[in-house]
């Protein structure tokens, strides 16, 4: 069986810089374990609330964290337990920093880091296992996804969006969404908010993960006929690439888009044997 | 579409505020002991300016999504901000960071996830000052506001619309003030006309009125003439009001009566705000 092939495209909010990207990504060693009969495959990304602090640090936590630990339905409160413990450690090394630099922290910046950082988070993992219990080897491979916030997945298959996680319409964005906060205080109820799917994916199959800005602008593609699909898939490059952020940008300037951080990771299923 | 330019440091907004600083603002505030409507009116402004610039830092500093003016009216027309940033008629948010006056130590209770409160010292800045002296000459207030507007307006003809927050006791005593605040709120960007907001502080002990659609009911002529004048919320204002529970009927108009313009801040858009962030 071949790796599965991945490409990961980038970019800040228009006036930002690189340093001030929100979003994260992670994509798990799939090359290497893959010739593992056991392994799993998982990806995530994220992205940070614009309003907040330490917001991007939170995102890369949560997507690195995922990808490690792969929580299933029945385990999401205990990783989130780990995950807000190793919050802590990160936001104390932080602070830390700060005073060995001589930068200590400002009056305006305590509200936001006591509030606690947010972010959306869409983790999607494989399961080799089952497809290599299908006695020809060609048998399908299960995915499950997770989701709390407003990231965005698509499977597409041969033209058609065979599942569109967790909306399907553009009008199920805003810009008020219930997000993952570092804060306990902040995420009560939280086990009702995430979202579960699970399918089934062949050889051929493509993943789309993206942020809010850019599901926005497939959903209402999708909504008025059209097959964004098409022209997610004509990007060669990878990261900021040129391409990519030229059609990015000129989205923004025609207001086709929000001015935000665009994340959007895409995955082609191989052939399950060769 | 009105109401929907992009506030960016490439492309920020302003807030000016406007505020009172007459004689009669020295009476009691909402008919409570021991507190002046100037003392109403310096909580309300610096609470509203620390939100604000709350809004807008980063762990890499306060971005310059706004510029901020403070005009004070009462013996003299002009800036209001005390120390390093005193005559100055409008500054970017970071610098209101930088420079407040001083800072004091209040006592705050909060959520500790537990269900229970746990109370904690905050840091409290001040730009501003109680001050009670003199006239009211609201009409030269505004015809500075105007002044002022007209200056950022023109180095920022795209921007979201500035937003003016005039808080007073109604009482003008240079005119009438009518004329002066349509001239403020004539004033436009391609994104659509300066939004006025007047908070009215009474020495009344009525109950507070936020965001009325009509005049009927407001409890006297000086409440009558700032809500007339006051504009209407933008959508995205009603929607916000409506999710905090404030049942904005249309047309419903930023005036409030002896409460606070929250609503003002928490429904600036700059990007993602989680619905769990209060």
């Amino acid at each position: 069986m071949r790796p599965f092939t991945t490409d990961i495209f980038w970019l800040p909010k228009a006036g930002n810089t690189t340093a001030e990207y929100e979003d994260a990504h992670f994509v798990g060693k799939w090359k290497k374990r893959f010739t593992q009969p056991r392994a799993r495959l998982a990806l995530a990304i994220a992205d940070g609330a614009t309003e907040g602090m330490l917001s991007r640090q939170w995102a890369n936590l949560l997507v690195r964290r995922y990808v490690r630990h792969l929580p299933g339905p029945e385990h999401l409160e205990d990783w989130l337990s780990g995950t807000l413990r190793a919050w802590q450690y990160e936001k104390g090394h932080y602070l830390q920093q700060r005073e060995r630099n001589n930068k200590p922290v400002q009056w305006y910046e305590e509200p936001g880091l006591e509030a606690g950082a947010f972010a959306a988070l869409l983790g999607l993992v494989f399961d080799v296992r089952d497809a290599e219990r299908d006695g020809t080897r060609r048998g399908l491979l299960s995915w499950q996804a997770v989701s709390i916030g407003d990231c965005f997945l698509v499977q597409e298959r041969n033209g058609d969006c065979s599942c569109m996680f967790p909306f399907d319409e553009s009008s199920a964005l805003n810009n008020r969404p219930y997000l993952l906060s570092s804060n306990p205080a902040r995420n009560r109820g939280i086990a009702e908010r995430f979202m579960f799917a699970a399918g089934k994916a062949s050889a051929g199959d493509r993943f789309y993960l993206m942020t809010d800005a850019l599901a926005g602008w497939f959903l209402r593609e999708c909504e008025r006929g059209a097959a964004p699909w098409l022209v997610l898939d004509s990007f060669r490059g990878a990261g900021a690439d040129p391409e990519f952020v030229e059609w990015i940008e000129t989205l923004r300037v025609a207001r086709e888009i929000r001015n935000d951080d665009v994340t959007l990771v895409r995955l082609e299923v191989p052939e399950l044997a060769d | 579409m009105s109401y929907s330019a992009e506030i960016s440091r490439s492309n920020p907004s302003c807030f000016l505020f406007v505020i009172d600083q007459s004689g009669s603002m020295a009476d009691p505030f909402g008919g409570q002991a021991g507190k002046r409507k100037a003392d109403g009116v310096a909580d309300a402004l610096n609470r509203l300016l620390q939100n604000l610039v709350i809004k807008c830092a980063k762990t890499e500093g306060v971005r310059d999504y706004y510029h901020i003016g403070v005009i004070g009216y009462g013996s003299k027309v002009g800036p209001a901000f005390l120390g390093a940033l005193a005559a100055r008629q409008l500054v970017p948010i970071s610098q209101v960071a930088e420079n407040p006056a001083r800072i004091e130590e209040r006592s705050k209770k909060t959520d500790d996830g537990a269900g229970g409160l746990v109370e904690h010292q905050v840091k409290f800045p001040i730009w501003i000052e109680p001050v009670a002296h003199q006239g009211t000459p609201m009409r030269q207030a505004m015809a500075m506001a105007q002044e002022i507007l007209n200056g950022f307006v023109a180095a920022h003809p795209d921007s979201f619309p500035p937003i003016v927050i005039h808080i007073t006791d109604g009482e003008s005593t240079d005119g009438d003030p009518t004329e002066a605040m349509r001239n403020v709120t004539n004033i436009q960007t391609s994104d659509g006309n300066v939004l006025l907001f007047n908070i009215h502080l009474s020495s009344k002990a009525a109950q507070p009125i936020a965001y009325p659609n009509a005049s009927d009911g407001l409890p006297d002529e000086y409440a009558k003439l700032l809500f007339d004048t006051a504009s209407e919320l933008t959508p995205f204002m009603q929607s916000i009001a409506q999710e905090q529970g404030l049942d904005p009927q249309p047309g419903a108009r930023g005036f409030v009566f002896n409460g606070d313009l929250a609503l003002v801040i928490q429904s600036l858009d700059i990007g993602t705000r989680p619905s769990n962030l209060r």
